[in-house]
């Protein structure tokens, strides 16, 4: 039974065929080629990137940048701005980070002497959107947040956020690996400068993702990457960009990975995704009602809306004890920090267990679950003779 | 008192007897609840099993040339893996313990089910116990 669909879920036959069919017809390098192979090849990227561009609601494929996922997204955002930002700057992310969302930013303020200010969590799992507002001053340059924690699950208030950021004229970017599951994205809507998510959360292969920006957002970077396929000229002195979305694509991309996920993006668009938001959601709140009915079962954080994941504690069990006899009993779920040190700290923790639904899943599935996390329990109230 | 060997052997005649992964796993729970308390005083920087991905006590003394030692752990698995150490090795002589190999976690085929983080540090609970023992024998 997997429940670790937040970490990667798995992929439909549609987007495998999709694959397949890359190297089986069209194996060849894009943009660069004057034959067949190479034009099919483009076509089909570039058919990839009009599918994510309707996804998402952006107004321009050129807006959508391919990535291995969303830390290269975050990092190509954030190396351009550690290149920018000055001492006095200021960038805001949130206590809930993802690392992927969290070590970048500190890295560009510590190398260019920006300060890098925290929204803190409140103990139900919220920002405190209070000390969010006296955070943001004229100096503050970009604001990076999640739109779903992958540790409480906690939706945050991202359209709210936006708006309050560009009252004081700084870019937003949004983590959207976790919430592409749980809500239609429309980027037009939500008015974000950036945006990133990964492939394979969303019953995509690996090694791909998206950096969607505004065209004058991403216009503003510099390129992290130099290389092949991104440049207008070069000469011994100097190498010049080339146009958008290429100059932030440097090298060749995953090429057949970007044309599976075009297929992921088209498999959950003939679902539904409001269909298996509905759904994902019923079987989480089903887990959390039947593991709050269970002594020594500690659910972390209340927050006002959650999507997605679950995380908990058992009295006495370790995070790791827990997961491998959930293991024993065929049930994949995840433990561990769950890659946001700053958030587990800040709930005097050091890890949790972490369970995910997807739409495959069932409530008999869920059920079985809770019955594993029982036998778990009961197994310290048996006494050795 | 009977040999390391010949109580590691009963040790994996127990566990061969177990249906699944599970039963192992809830066994050594259980176990973890009766391995006896160790003094806070005794959790301290010098006791830590160092390279364990979880908290590793151990307070391990020689006298009269055998090994005693009190243990504890932040998760119940390796409490019970601790326990079964005690059983197998406490009042055993320091020679013993240094030239006989622990294996019976292998044996038992606990060790496989562990990922190699625990796998290690198990090693290195394993290795400090013989280690003491080795520089006792000097």
């Amino acid at each position: 039974m997997y429940l670790d669909n937040a970490a990667t879920t798995q992929i439909p036959l549609q987007v495998l065929e999709a694959m397949e069919a890359h190297y089986w017809n069209y194996n060849s390098n894009i943009h660069r080629g004057i034959h067949f192979l190479s034009e099919s090849s483009t076509a089909r990227v570039e058919y990839a990137r009009n599918k994510i561009k309707e996804f998402i609601g952006a107004s321009d494929p050129e807006e959508v940048i391919f990535t291995s996922g969303t830390t290269q997204a975050v990092n190509i955002v954030a190396g351009s701005y550690r290149e920018t930002l000055e001492a006095g700057d200021e960038v805001i992310v949130t206590e809930m980070e993802h690392h992927s969302n969290f070590c970048p930013w500190q890295n560009a303020c510590n190398r260019s002497g920006a300060s890098l200010k925290i929204i803190p969590v409140d103990d139900n799992g919220d920002l405190d959107m209070d000390v969010y507002k006296t955070l943001l001053t004229e100096r503050t340059k970009i604001v990076a947040v999640t739109y779903c924690s992958n540790v409480l699950g906690t939706v945050n208030p991202v359209h709210e956020i936006i708006r309050l950021a560009h009252d004081k004229k700084a870019r937003v970017l949004v983590d959207a690996a976790q919430i592409m599951r749980h809500t239609s994205i429309d980027v037009n809507y939500l008015d974000c400068d950036f945006l990133c998510f990964s492939g394979h959360k969303i019953m995509g292969p690996y090694g791909t993702g998206v950096l969607f920006g505004k065209r004058e957002a991403l216009e503003e970077l510099q390129p992290v990457n130099y290389g092949g396929g991104m440049v207008d000229t070069v000469t011994y002195k100097e190498t010049v960009s080339g146009e958008l979305p290429f100059k932030l694509e440097a090298g060749t991309i995953n090429i057949s990975g970007v044309t599976g996920l075009a297929s992921a993006v088209k498999y959950l668009g003939e679902l539904g995704i409001n269909k298996i938001s509905r759904y994902e959601n019923r079987l989480l709140a089903q887990a959390e009602s039947m593991l709050r009915e269970i002594n020594g079962v500690h659910v972390l954080g209340t927050p006002s809306e959650r999507a997605g994941v679950l995380s908990f504690e058992l009295d006495d069990f370790h995070y790791y004890d827990t997961a491998m006899m959930l293991d024993k009993l065929g049930i994949a779920v995840r433990s561990g920090n769950l890659c946001a040190q700053p958030l587990l700290s800040r709930f005097g923790l050091s890890g949790v267990v972490r369970m995910s639904p997807a739409f495959y899943n069932t409530e008999k599935e869920i059920e079985s679950f809770v019955n594993g996390i029982e036998r778990i329990i009961s197994i310290t109230a048996r006494k050795i003779a | 008192m009977r040999s390391i060997k010949e109580k590691q052997n009963e040790i994996v005649a127990d566990f061969e007897a177990m249906e699944d992964d599970f039963l192992k796993y809830s066994y050594l729970v259980e176990l973890s609840t009766i391995l006896p308390a160790m003094d806070d005083s005794l959790k301290n920087d010098s006791n830590l099993v160092k390279g364990c991905q979880s908290h590793v006590w151990m307070d391990i003394k020689i006298s009269d040339g055998r090994i005693n030692f009190e243990a504890d752990s932040d998760t119940m698995i390796i409490k019970g893996v601790l326990y079964l150490l005690k059983e197998v090795l406490s009042g055993q002589d320091v020679k013993e313990v240094y030239e006989t190999e622990i294996d019976f976690l292998k044996k038992a085929d606990i060790m496989a089910a562990f990922e190699s983080g625990r796998q290690k540090g198990i090693g290195f609970i394993i290795g400090t116990l013989k280690e003491k023992a080795r520089l006792a024998l000097l």
